[in-house]
């Protein structure tokens, strides 16, 4: 079963007839669109009114008024081309990015004419069915001139876990005048890969659990150094990890550590989750993955030895970053499977 | 220029001379007089000082509550004009915006509040200076607006950035990286877009549709008139319009050769001639008026078959009465009217409601000659007329009689007596005065001629009139205008509420009706030889007014069917085109032929440029609808198959996954629901999801389609 419901679904099943129709329409390439603001609106509705009173009333200083307002229109959307027009933009997000977690990036945007200035701008993110956002911060951008590049700062926002396509750049403005909010969409499809948040490493919440194959898997107890103390049994730890002796006499569950297991060694264990419904399945795996995630990334902040093993695969170590991102990639994109 | 002219200096310029315009719109249209004026050039002012106190929030709504207030009692109690209250609401409010303004986008409300000032104005006033005003607002708003956009910009840039949460007061600071757009090419092309704005403007202006629907009329506006011309000379009252320098009409006076006639002070305007006095007043004592329709739907043009020797183009500012001014003896009328109503006494009026009027009269004036008359004896005068014209009031002193006949007593002849009359009340006994002394009197006729002797033309007219009836002569006074300023920018002759004037006629047999002046000072006009600068200025402003009427105010329908048409002549022609232009102080249609042969000539244009447009249009859909992408075809396709399956399950009445449930969980319901149709459903969408959130391949949306052909 997939971990994420079809979000084309969901809008099929919610949305009014012509919104289906409409969506079914092919969009359109670089192709400009415009919409009065809210101060248009109240614009428009000025001029009907002015227009009627002329028509009305045959003054013609009503009629002047008029023209002046279709000419505000007119120029308006002259200059708001020119504002906008042949604008680059690319984007960046820096670093790992985790689901419900602001993204940090940054926003380049180049002006390539040589005359012109672009004036005004305000970018977005274009609405994509292939990516969950929460939010992406739109920024202003007053003036660029004509062949200058202007950097801000932006910050991105994913629902959910998973492989995340942005689709592209919304270029608007609403320059000159502030009564016609021009735009064009800007192709510009970026992967982003959203992991599970982090959750505590360890935590017991976790759904890291030891399977069948306990024996094969290394023991961060069971080594041959020097007695170091003992400690409480954790969950997910193997039943043969207990000293059972000490067990007894303390009347709870620990554990004997030794020299050469306080070497510093991360396991990550995700199972399926076991039988029950479809949505306690899913949280269990989603809170594992949280767990795993956590572990992941504090056993790479530790410098510790990772052990992992996902739904009954062997276990692996990886070793190397670009392994140890192979394997934060594949807790992204796990998918709950059929019980 | 870069750091000469800080941006937010400019913007903030600029807005705040949209501000000024607003209140100068309120002004010219007569809604910003006094105290309130001072008020809003002081807000206006306070404006300029950034660091100003600033009163309270709490401080602003008691004064606003106060203010509505008023409003409520002005309207209800006082009775104060709704547009009136309107006009001191766009003040109050535009002064609270100019004191409490702090960012870019309080600027917007400063700019609509102005906006409404100027379009309140348009219909408060007609004068040019509006569209002077006009023209400044409009490059003013240009300004502010294009400045004010980059500044919300800057501010909204400025927030994203650097304000802590919470925090909304953006620093004027905010704005200062587009320091650098304030540069000369920056400027120049602004200037550009605001004069280019103008063209527009006044291009769309002639362009619009012409149409006056009159559906509603609310009576928010006493009609906008320059000045009055009453039915009733009333002695003791003398109008506004006698002491006003406003100009009543605009002449141009050409003889029968078509030369400038340049002896036009020395005419005399005929109004409207009056026949009964009262003791105080003269009226008309028939006031029907006989309606003269013109036979044809053609606008007939003159000049007119009869003997005539001056041609008169008259152009007459709104006045209360729609009478037409005219040179005696007209031998005719011509305008854009098609029906005239006449009254007795050689009055003409134009029915229809209150607005300026063009026309040209052709008209004979009588000569006078002493040596003509002096064989005639008015006495001889139809009775009929004889009994209308020498009506005296009942209540008539025996003593103006008593002095007629004796300022009369030796005259050879009656046109002598009459000239001896004339020339009594001209003489050094008489002074014309605008004071009204004898108004004071009960008969204030009499007091004029026996002890006061001091007056206006109306007492003179009057007195003339009256002794001329008590001699028995048929004699009546009639109301116009005598006199005129030369206008040598515009060659026309501009006639003023201050030559308002009342004269006599007195009939003569063969000859009708003859003037006699007696007022001392009348029929001054204004040498044009030599003009100050302050007259040439002033005569630029009244060309300025004329232009502006004949142009823009009385733009209307037919004037643009006429540019239509000779649009039309112009493409049948092959480019000549002819145009209305302006002449003579009005737009001048050019003279076509033939109207419907022009109409067909322009269908086949009209055919061309329609099949053209919708080329173009069918160009713009499919650029818009011609591209597709791979990735919105699987969608398609997948939103269909979806739909697809809510129908087969629909149909089957069976349970299925629900609203909720998973693309993965319909897919299974439709293969164990239907196997033949829906198998390898599972599997499309498990190749499509893999694509879509993180597999590999791309989503082909090929297998989707083919199920749900399927």
């Amino acid at each position: 079963m997939s971990p994420l419901p079809g979000p084309f679904l969901a809008a099929e099943q919610r949305a009014p007839w012509w919104r289906r129709v409409l969506e079914a329409l092919p969009r359109p390439r670089r192709q400009r669109r415009i919409r009065p603001t809210r101060e248009g609106t109240i614009f428009f509705v000025t001029a009907f009114a002015v227009a009627g009173a002329a028509l009305n009333t045959g003054n013609n200083l009503l009629y002047l008024v008029f023209a002046l307002m279709l000419g505000l229109v007119a120029l308006s959307g002259v200059l708001s081309e020119v504002a906008v027009q042949r604008v680059r933009v690319e984007r960046r997000i820096d670093g790992r990015v985790f689901a419900g977690r602001a993204a940090r990036g940054t926003w380049t945007v180049r002006n390539p004419r040589r005359r012109l200035p672009s004036l005004a701008l305000v970018l977005e993110e274009l609405p994509s069915r292939e990516a969950l956002l929460e939010e992406a911060r739109a920024p202003r951008i007053p003036w660029i001139e004509a062949g200058g590049t202007a950097t801000r700062p932006g910050t991105w926002r994913f629902a959910r876990r998973g492989m995340h396509r942005l689709r592209g750049v919304r270029v608007c403005t609403t320059w000159p005048f502030g009564i016609l909010r021009k735009w064009y969409d800007v192709e510009a499809p970026m992967d982003v890969l959203v992991l599970p948040p982090p959750g505590p490493p360890g935590s017991p919440e976790a759904a890291v659990r030891h399977g069948a194959r306990d024996d094969a898997r290394p023991s961060l107890t069971r080594g041959g150094g020097d007695f170091l103390g003992l400690r409480e049994h954790r969950i997910g730890e193997g039943l043969r990890d207990i000293h059972w002796r000490s067990t007894a006499r303390l009347r709870r569950r620990v554990v004997a550590e030794r020299a050469t297991d306080a070497e510093p060694v991360a396991h990550v264990r995700v199972e399926r989750p076991g039988p029950g419904g479809e949505g306690e399945r899913s949280d269990a795996l989603e809170r594992s993955l949280r767990v795993a995630v956590g572990t992941v990334l504090d056993a790479e902040q530790r410098g510790a030895v990772l052990w992992v093993e996902l739904l009954g695969a062997p276990p692996r170590n990886p070793r190397t970053q670009a392994e140890r991102d192979a394997v934060l990639r594949r807790l992204a994109l796990l998918r709950l499977e059929p019980a | 220029m870069s750091g000469l002219v800080r941006f937010t200096t400019v913007r903030s310029g600029a807005t705040l001379a949209v501000a000024l315009v607003g209140f100068a719109a309120l002004r010219i249209g007569g809604r910003l007089d006094g105290p309130v004026a001072l008020v809003a050039l002081a807000a206006w002012l306070a404006a300029f000082w950034p660091g100003r106190p600033r009163l309270e929030a709490r401080t602003w709504l008691g004064l606003q509550i106060a203010f509505l207030a008023w409003m409520a009692v002005g309207g209800v109690v006082l009775g104060v004009q709704l547009l009136d209250l309107f006009a001191q609401l766009l003040v109050f409010v535009q002064v609270h915006r100019l004191l409490t303004r702090h960012g870019a986008s309080d600027d917007r409300y400063v700019h609509f509040i102005a906006f409404g000032q100027v379009l309140l104005a348009s219909v408060l006033t007609v004068d040019v200076s509006w569209f002077l005003l006009f023209c400044v607002f409009t490059v003013a708003l240009t300004w502010a607006l294009l400045l004010s956009r980059l500044a919300m910009n800057a501010e909204e840039d400025w927030a994203a950035r650097y304000a802590r949460p919470g925090e909304t007061e953006v620093p004027a600071s905010a704005a200062d990286g587009l320091d650098g757009l304030v540069r000369g090419r920056f400027l120049v092309a602004v200037t550009a877009l605001t004069l280019a704005l103008l063209a527009g403007t006044v291009a769309l202006f002639f362009v619009l549709p012409r149409m006056q629907v009159g559906l509603f009329s609310g009576g928010l506006l006493q009609a906008v008139h320059v000045s009055g011309f009453s039915e009733r000379v009333r002695l003791g009252e003398m109008g506004t319009m006698q002491l006003s320098d406003e100009p009543v009409m605009r002449v141009r006076v050409f003889d029968r050769r078509g030369e400038p006639y340049g002896a036009v002070p020395g005419l005399y305007w005929h109004g409207l001639a009056l026949d009964r006095f009262e003791g105080r007043s003269w009226e008309l004592s028939d006031t029907r008026r006989t309606m003269l329709s013109l036979p044809t739907h053609r606008r007939v043009e003159g000049p007119p078959r009869g003997d005539w020797e001056l041609e008169q183009r008259v152009s007459v500012e709104v006045l209360d009465q729609r009478i037409l001014f005219h040179v005696p003896r007209p031998v005719g009328i011509y305008g854009d009217f098609r029906n005239l109503e006449a009254v007795e006494t050689e009055g003409f009026y134009v029915p229809g409601p209150r607005s300026r009027l063009d026309y040209t009269v052709y008209s004979r004036p009588p000569e006078f000659d002493p040596a003509d008359l002096r064989a005639l004896d008015p006495r001889d005068a139809p009775a009929a007329l004889r009994t209308l014209y020498t009506q005296l009031p009942d209540s008539l002193a025996p003593r103006v009689g008593a002095l007629a006949a004796e300022w009369a007593r030796g005259a050879a002849s009656p046109v002598d007596a009459l000239l001896l009359l004339q020339q009594r009340l001209r003489g050094d006994e008489f002074t014309y005065s605008l004071d009204q002394p004898a108004s004071a009197y009960p008969d204030p006729l009499l007091a004029f001629v026996d002890t006061v002797k001091e007056g206006h033309c109306e007492y003179f007219a009057s007195a003339m009139t009256v002794m001329a009836r008590t001699l028995g002569y048929p004699a009546r006074v009639v109301n116009g205008f005598a006199g005129a300023d030369y206008n040598p920018v515009g060659e026309y002759w501009v006639v003023r509420g201050k030559h308002a004037h009342a004269w006599v006629e007195v009939w003569f047999p063969d000859h009708g009706w003859m003037i006699f002046d007696p007022t001392p000072s009348s029929g001054a006009a204004t040498s044009s030889a030599r003009l100050t600068l302050a007259a040439r200025l002033r005569a630029w402003s009244d060309y300025a007014r004329v232009s502006w009427s004949a142009v823009l105010l009385d733009y209307e329908a037919g004037t643009q069917l006429e540019a239509i048409r000779g649009l039309a002549r112009w493409m049948r022609d092959g480019g000549r085109l002819e145009l209305p232009r302006f002449r003579d102080g009005a737009l001048q249609a050019p003279r076509g032929e033939d109207d419907e042969s022009a109409a067909t000539s322009f269908t086949p244009l009209l055919v061309v440029a329609a099949l053209v447009a919708l080329a173009a249009v069918a160009a713009a859909i499919r650029r818009r609808f011609g591209g597709r992408r791979r990735g919105d075809v699987a969608i398609r396709a997948m939103t269909r198959l979806v739909s697809a399956w809510h129908r087969a399950a629909e149909g089957a009445g069976a349970t299925h996954p629900g609203p909720g449930g998973t693309n993965e969980a319909w897919a299974r319901w439709a293969e164990a629901h239907d196997p033949p149709r829906w198998t390898g459903s599972v599997d499309a969408i498990r190749r499509y999801e893999a694509a879509r959130f993180g597999g590999d391949g791309a989503a082909d949306p090929a297998p989707i389609d083919a199920l749900r052909r399927r």
